[in-house]
């Protein structure tokens, strides 16, 4: 068997065995969970939006239980500073317990492999560049010296959309950092039921180890490996390219709601997901309709809406749908072949 | 699990193999999908073609031209071809396109796309074609093709015999009759005056002497166009509607609404001897006949037949008003009037010349009157310059006396005109000037206004025999009818009939004159030229339903036609009510 194919093999079960153990956990939000791990494995930050309570940080407690990762958790307020999230400087102590002059670096809690970045919107534009200085670069630079995260740094940073009195929107541009960003929404009445059934009892059942920091190393190197055919990428240019409402492709209805369309970053991060998600179906290629699927997570906060579209109450999910009926996959000889047929 | 080594970028002979294995299916495959492709394009070219030929062809079959239709089957055979070749063109998919549909026709999620882009990758592995070779055995057996037959192409049948049907059906003759109807006609020495002096004509009203006018106008431009050169059909239009022009402009005692006046008329006029021809010359509805009769009348010096025929005229004239028959009752007045002034000029001449006026009038022996009108009118007028000053200034005043007539119509001798001729008769040219009056006075203008139109619808017929438009009648054949004139027993003009029993007719042919008293009539029903001959077409549009028109008559010898009737075969002897529930039944 070929190795591609012998790592796509092992690749299914372990995901299968990872999506049960959060599972076991964290009841529900099964999109939600899906969508993490694609950009757990294309090597991406995920934005979560949501009201509180929705198992936001339960879930990034259950993620790094089950992968065996190092996590820690920022929240994020008006007064937090840079170095808060960042570590700094501090005179350390000497053998007499005395300062000595000697300056020592105090890493913050960036310095780990999964970090909860929670209500991001709170803390000042100072403090927000700090972090996504860091997840762009992937280190942080104190007094000077470059200091490299964890390879395996994965960033979950979660905003609340209800409560915008004294928060900082993160700007489009610091938005884009952001591989994907997922809505959670509220569960229905049968995932509430299981919820208070399993938080309300005496003991809480709590998820089993079951991948390895290098597990997943090896799954994102996989997801690089996964094999696009030439029309996919133009399918992918195309959708990003009709996204824009000067470019000639497209639609009335993106020329009137959009401001901004999405940029290239868009498009690679189209690609990586797209790719994570034939790696979580065992499949070494990708097709039209992993594109399809990761569309509107990946390009919801990277679309600007005009005023124009804000007026007309123009959603950013209407015009993503548009963008989706619109564009074609295929050559249009292709589509008169296949509608011939 | 441990990490996962990155997979080697050589691929090994077993995926070489197993390559190329792929490769040559799927172009296998490809080819299939290109001949359905062709197939359903060629059927498509053909439909085309047979659209196109069988509409060249019945286009074609206008021109009746052999080289036509087969310029129109090579264009349509081109044309298709062209579309054939282009569509085909057009249709045709890259290895990639190819991929791509067997793709979305198989749900592979892009697999053999892929394949085919991946061929040369680093990263490529047998995963993907160990995949695309199931996939291909899939397709082999269920390919999903382009459909090939579509709804369309069930025309192809009935296309393809239609346009074998008008492919072969012989053509019909080089079409001479489109041809002519397109030529242009010209006739430089063509003259329409009679109907150019239609504006000369005296007019029942200011609304017939405007119509009048208008003819006149419209056969002089007919005129001016005919020697320049012009469509056939136009002139065709033309003379048509001068002929319609002229038929309107008749004075017509023969309609239907004012039968009951006339028939009253004819009773009044039927209780004087002096009067019974009025009445026929009336029954006929012909107003010439009519004024010949009223001639024939006043021609009798005596005075008692005048005055009975004065009363009959006058107790007619009031018949025909209270039965409600206008045009009868202005018809007959009209003949009153002129009767009355000639009855007081002949009583003023009576007086003054006494035993001598007969042999004034007539100086022929045996005879008991004037052969016409035109006769009287210079009988009267050298009787009149026989006598002495003094006599003709009594004429004069007794004229003027005695004749206080009612208001004449326009270009109507009046008595009072005449008694001023005669005042002024002294005078150099005076004598000549009277005689002009009293020709004028002889005929009544109803009767000039119907001569002249006559004149000028013959003068019409002979136009459009002259530019072909109406075919030319055969050699004379035995029992050619006698012309209009010939009725009276002098020699007329009749022209040779058609031989189809066409019936006689006035008109201005070439024939020599023929003594009409050696002509016996075959069809002898009078012929009317206000209707068109029979099976002869004129350009009109065809006749509806209702329309009365002339057909040719078998009637025994000596029988008279009447145009009112039906048939145009006399019906005297016919019931009037029958003949009247007749006509309302082939009445529109």
């Amino acid at each position: 068997m070929d190795a591609l194919e012998a790592r796509l093999t092992e690749a299914g079960p372990l995901l299968q065995q990872v999506r049960r153990a959060i599972a076991t956990t964290l009841v529900g939000q099964e999109p939600v969970v899906e969508q993490v791990l694609w950009a757990m494995l294309a090597g991406g930050h995920v934005l979560l939006e949501g009201p509180p309570g929705l198992g936001k940080t339960l879930l990034v407690r259950t993620l790094s239980a089950v992968l065996g990762l190092k996590s820690s958790r920022i929240q994020f307020t008006p007064d937090l500073m840079p170095s808060d999230v960042t570590g700094s400087q501090t005179l350390a102590l000497d053998a007499s317990g005395r300062f000595g002059g000697q300056l020592e670096l105090q890493r913050g809690p960036v310095f780990t492999e999964l970090l909860l970045a929670d209500e991001i919107n709170r803390a000042t534009p100072k403090t927000q560049s700090a972090l996504l200085e860091a997840m762009q670069e992937r280190a942080v630079t104190l007094a000077g010296t470059r200091h490299a995260l964890p390879p395996l740094f994965f960033v979950l940073a979660t905003q609340n959309p209800i409560e915008m009195e004294g928060t900082y929107p993160l700007p489009e541009a610091q938005l884009d950092r952001f591989l994907l960003k997922v809505t959670v929404p509220f569960p229905g009445e049968d995932e509430l039921v299981a919820i208070l059934e399993r938080t309300t009892g005496p003991a809480q059942a709590t998820s089993d180890t079951s991948a390895t920091g290098a597990q997943v190393l090896a799954l994102q190197a996989l997801c690089r490996d996964i094999a696009v055919a030439e029309p996919v990428y133009r399918y992918a240019a195309r959708l990003v390219a009709a996204s824009h409402p000067d470019s000639a492709t497209a639609s009335p209805l993106v020329r009137r709601a959009l401001r901004y369309g999405a940029g290239v970053r868009a498009a690679q991060a189209l690609i990586l997901a797209a790719k994570a998600c034939a790696v979580i179906e065992s499949r070494p290629h990708l097709a039209f309709a992993d594109l399809q699927r990761v569309a509107a997570p990946v390009l919801r906060h990277r679309l600007v809406r005009s005023f124009e579209g804000e007026a007309e109450g123009l959603t950013v999910a209407a015009v993503i749908a548009e963008l989706l009926e619109q564009v074609p996959t295929r050559p249009a000889r292709v589509e008169q072949e296949l509608a011939r047929a | 699990m441990v990490a996962m080594p990155r997979v080697s970028a050589t691929p090994d002979a077993q995926l070489e193999t197993f390559r190329e294995g792929f490769f040559s299916r799927f172009e296998a495959l490809r080819a299939r999908l290109r001949r359905r492709q062709l197939a359903t394009t060629g059927l498509d070219a053909a439909l085309l073609a047979l659209v196109a030929g069988a509409t060249g062809l019945a286009l074609v079959e206008l021109h009746a031209s052999t080289p036509l239709r087969l310029a129109a089957l090579g264009t349509a055979g081109v044309g298709a071809c062209a579309y054939g070749v282009w569509t085909a063109r057009r249709r045709r998919l890259t290895a990639v396109d190819a991929a791509l549909y067997f793709d979305a026709q198989s749900d592979s999620g892009e697999l053999l796309v892929s394949v085919l882009e991946l061929e040369t990758s680093a990263t490529a592995s047998s995963a993907l074609p160990r995949r695309a070779d199931q996939l291909l055995g899939k397709l082999e057996r269920q390919p999903r093709l382009p459909k090939l037959w579509w709804k369309r192409h069930l025309t192809l049948a009935p296309l393809l015999a239609l346009t074998l049907w008008l492919a072969t059906r012989p053509l019909p003759p080089p079409g001479a009759h489109a041809a002519a109807q397109q030529a242009r006609i010209s006739a430089a020495g063509l003259k329409l005056d009679t109907l150019k002096r239609l504006s000369n004509l005296p007019a029942h009203d200011a609304e017939q002497a405007k119509r009048l006018r208008r003819l006149a106008d419209a056969a002089r431009q007919l005129e001016q166009q005919l020697q320049r050169g012009m469509e056939r059909r136009e002139a065709q239009h033309a003379l048509a509607s001068l002929s319609d022009g002229l038929r309107e402009e008749h004075l017509e005692l023969s309609s239907r609404d004012e039968r009951q006046g006339r028939e009253a008329a004819m009773a009044e006029l039927e209780k004087s001897e002096a009067t019974r021809a009025l009445a026929k010359a009336l029954g006929d509805g012909d107003l010439i006949e009519l004024d010949q009769a009223m001639q024939q009348l006043s021609q009798r010096w005596e005075q008692e037949s005048r005055k009975q025929a004065l009363q009959a005229l006058t107790a007619a004239e009031k018949a025909a008003r209270e039965h409600g028959a206008a045009r009868v009752a202005d018809a007959l007045g009209e003949q009153r009037r002129r009767t009355a002034a000639l009855d007081a000029l002949m009583d003023g001449l009576r007086a003054e010349l006494g035993d001598k006026l007969p042999e004034a009038l007539n100086p022929t022996p045996g005879s008991k009157g004037a052969a016409d009108g035109a006769k009287l009118s210079e009988a009267l007028s050298k009787a009149i310059e026989g006598l002495s000053p003094e006599q003709r200034r009594r004429l004069a005043k007794r004229l003027g006396e005695q004749l206080t007539a009612p208001g004449s119509n326009p270009g109507e001798a009046s008595p009072r005109e005449l008694a001023k001729m005669l005042e002024q008769l002294e005078r150099p040219g005076g004598a000549k000037a009277l005689g002009e009056q009293l020709r004028r006075f002889a005929d009544s203008p109803s009767a000039q206004r119907e001569k002249r139109l006559r004149e000028a619808e013959r003068e019409l017929r002979q136009a459009e025999r002259q530019l072909g438009l109406l075919p030319v009648p055969g050699p004379a054949a035995p029992g050619g009818g006698p012309g209009r004139d010939g009725r009276d027993g002098t020699p007329g003009s009749g022209s040779p009939g058609s031989g189809g029993g066409g019936g006689p007719k006035a008109s201005g042919s070439s024939s020599p004159p023929l003594a009409a008293n050696e002509l016996r009539s075959r069809a002898p029903a009078a012929f009317d030229p206000r209707f068109p001959e029979a099976d002869v077409s004129r350009g009109q549009a065809p006749a509806t339903p209702g329309v009365q028109s002339q057909r040719p008559v078998q009637a025994p010898r000596g029988a008279k036609g009447n145009p009112g009737s039906l048939s145009g075969a006399d019906d005297h002897s016919v019931p009037e009510e029958y003949r009247d529930q007749v006509g309302r039944y082939f009445a529109p």
